[in-house]
């Protein structure tokens, strides 16, 4: 999953960059406004989360802009400021939750989950297909009970498949999710992680199409 | 002070009574002096009709009182006295003076002259004295003299009726005081009207509205306003950014913490100085935003445009968190508070709300008695009776497992309680959890609109 951060306290920006890439997020960063306003118009993200008080351009008009532009990532709102105004600006802007300062930063990871799967029609943090099952809240896999190691990647790739359930996910899609903004991107390295997930995982569980990519099933 | 319309009306009434009495005076006296004038004329006359009378006579007084009986009588039926005397001893006067003899003054003179005399029945009369000499070469002194009683009579009538006159103009000028000081007193009324009323929606007082002899007051007054405004602004960015600038540190220390703790470092002394290091912390804003909450200044909030944009904000939250909020609004509310604490004792209270409940919470607005009611219910457990009052003060928690801060009810208690309202907690009949009701005074258009 594709998450950016923005965030102008170095310190803090490479706390919550830290906690998300340890549960496997392909994580970039922006340090104000107009860095984070063209990342967020530019790449595909699942999730941004969005510091208010940021130098150059304000987080609530960087939020406005993109939701004009139809930008329709998740966006977890971080706000110092005390009060209600502030954060109902926020979510009246078109932010879907949002986080006072200072946080716990599981719960930050929590709400993050929580952001992901709504786009799904999961409400429950394990995701089930056919005998294997994935925790988004620790990253094990179980394949009939028993557990399975993943490296980053082929999380992410898991990961991106269950929370996309029940549609074709093309290569380049996989690609963009999975990756961080600098990265090497190479499609066909998408091809290599499915093959080792289906070692792995049993065959069965990814279906391949030629020309619209790959399936997980979570309907019965 | 006296007032200033006590001022207007004294001075308006007194300056009413001065100017009709002195216009009266005055009007009398010139009457007064004509009735005089003309009288003296008739009196001139008759004198001289004597003078004639004597001059052709040849000092034959007969002649002379048979002209005088002539006409006798002035028009207004007054008794008209004459005599004369020459020199030589010859004398002759009106069968009206009786035995008595008119007083011959000291020096006669060929002009005619006027003179009064206190006649001897206690009244005044009019009388002219002139020596005239005649063909015989003796000297004459003729005199005609008349009462004045009558002519006195007269003036006081005249004065009477003249008093009718000040009695009514002293009640017109009166009246006219009065409307004058309303009049002008006007501007004073509709800028307190305004400054109650339309002052609140956060503009200044347009000059227009008043007239230049105020302009250098609304000036003040605007500047003030002005004033007032950025102070309250200023504070609140000082105290925002304040809190950002403790906050992210804060955050950094707090993540470090845990990071460590999960490694096995006691950090808990660490993690709990910190704690209590942001509780001080929210604690210390909360009362500021409170303390400005009763010193700012009154604006209008559109209640039921700011409670429909909280709850659409908090549905989406809801929905987040799997949880539901239903919401009923009623248009056309209004209530003298800062739009951002009704925001903050609105969020605060549907926050709550938002974590105890099972599934479903209730957000309604609407219009009781006097005032706008905001109803907050959920399906949660509920507070208990013995623990509702406890639950609004500050650092109140009644589950120490769950987050926050424990300043929610009593932030939104205090607010309430700055703009004049007050917080009550009960059991929600509905929805079996606990309902919190925030009464704010509706405006007067709100109540008119209502009732």
């Amino acid at each position: 999953m594709r998450v950016l951060v923005v965030e102008d306290d170095d310190v803090l920006c490479g706390q919550v960059r830290s906690a998300l890439a340890s549960v496997g997020y392909a994580v970039d960063v922006a340090r104000d406004g107009e860095e984070a306003q063209f990342l967020g118009e530019t790449e595909p993200y699942d999730l941004i989360i969005l510091d208010l008080g940021l130098p150059v351009r304000d987080g609530l008009s960087v939020l406005k802009a993109w939701r004009r532009q139809t930008v329709s990532a998740s966006v977890l709102i971080l706000t110092a400021r005390d009060g209600w105004a502030d954060r109902v600006d926020g979510l009246d802007a078109g932010a879907d939750d949002f986080l006072t300062k200072p946080f716990h930063i599981q719960e930050l990871l929590a709400r993050a989950r929580a952001l992901l799967r709504r786009k799904t029609s999961q409400t429950a943090p394990v995701f089930e297909s056919r005998n294997v099952s994935f925790d988004t809240r620790t990253g094990q896999v179980l394949v009939g009970g028993e557990s399975v190691g993943l490296t980053g990647q082929e999380a992410a790739v898991l990961s991106y498949l269950f929370h996309n359930a029940d549609r074709f996910v093309s290569p380049s899609e996989l690609a963009e999710h999975i990756y961080r903004y600098n990265d090497d991107r190479d499609s066909n390295t998408i091809a290599v992680f499915v093959n080792r997930l289906r070692k792995k995982l049993g065959p069965e569980l990814i279906r391949t199409e030629r020309g619209r990519g790959y399936l997980i099933s979570v309907s019965t | 002070m006296i007032s200033l319309k006590r001022r207007g009306l004294a001075v308006g009434v007194l300056w009413a009574c001065a100017f009709s009495v002195a216009l009266t005076v005055v009007l009398f006296r010139y009457v007064e002096n004509q009735n005089l004038r003309s009288f003296d004329n008739q009196l001139r006359a008759r004198h001289m009709q004597l003078a004639v009378a004597v001059f052709e006579s040849d000092g034959d007084l007969t002649y002379v009182r048979q002209q005088m009986s002539e006409g006798a009588h002035l028009p207004n039926r007054a008794v008209v006295h004459w005599q004369v005397r020459s020199d030589t001893g010859r004398f002759a006067k009106s069968r009206t003076l009786g035995n008595d003899v008119l007083p011959t003054p000291d020096t006669f003179q060929p002009k005619l002259a006027l003179r009064s005399v206190d006649w001897l029945d206690g009244t005044e009369l009019r009388v002219t004295s002139q020596i005239l000499e005649l063909n015989d070469r003796m000297d004459w002194s003729i005199q005609v003299a008349q009462s004045v009683s009558g002519l006195r009579q007269e003036n006081a009538m005249l004065f009477r009726r003249l008093n009718v006159g000040i009695f009514i103009s002293v009640v017109f000028a009166s009246v006219g005081a009065v409307l004058l000081v309303l009049f002008a007193l006007r501007p004073l009324e509709l800028l307190r009207e305004e400054m109650s009323g339309r002052w609140s929606d956060g503009s200044t007082l347009s000059m227009k509205e008043f007239p230049s002899e105020i302009h250098p007051l609304i000036a003040s007054i605007n500047e003030l306003l002005l004033r007032n405004r950025q102070i309250v602004g200023r504070s609140r960015r000082q105290a925002a950014d304040l809190a950002h600038a403790i906050k992210t540190p804060s955050s950094i220390l707090r993540n470090e913490l845990e990071s460590l703790q999960r490694t096995g470092s006691d950090v808990e002394p660490a993690l709990q100085a910190l704690d209590r290091l942001d509780n001080q912390l929210s604690r210390g804003l909360a009362k500021i935003r409170t303390d400005q909450g009763s010193s700012a200044e009154r604006t209008l909030t559109d209640i039921s445009a700011a409670a429909n944009r909280m709850a659409r904000a908090f549905v989406s939250l809801a929905q987040s968190q799997g949880k539901r909020l239903e919401y009923d609004i009623s248009p056309d509310l209004s209530v003298i508070i800062d739009r951002q604490d009704f925001e903050e004792i609105v969020g605060n209270l549907l926050d709550n709300a938002l974590k105890w409940c099972r599934s479903t919470v209730k957000f309604e607005v609407g219009f009781e008695g006097r005032d706008v009611v905001v109803s907050i219910s959920d399906d949660g457990p509920g507070i208990p009776e013995n623990d509702r009052s406890r639950v609004v003060e500050a650092l109140t928690r009644l589950d120490e497992g769950e987050p926050g801060t424990g300043l929610g009810l009593s932030i939104a208690r205090d607010l309430a309680k700055a703009h004049k309202g007050g917080l009550s907690i009960n059991d929600s009949s509905e929805l079996g959890g606990a309902l919190v009701q925030v009464r704010l005074p509706a405006t007067l258009e709100t109540r008119i609109a209502f009732v």
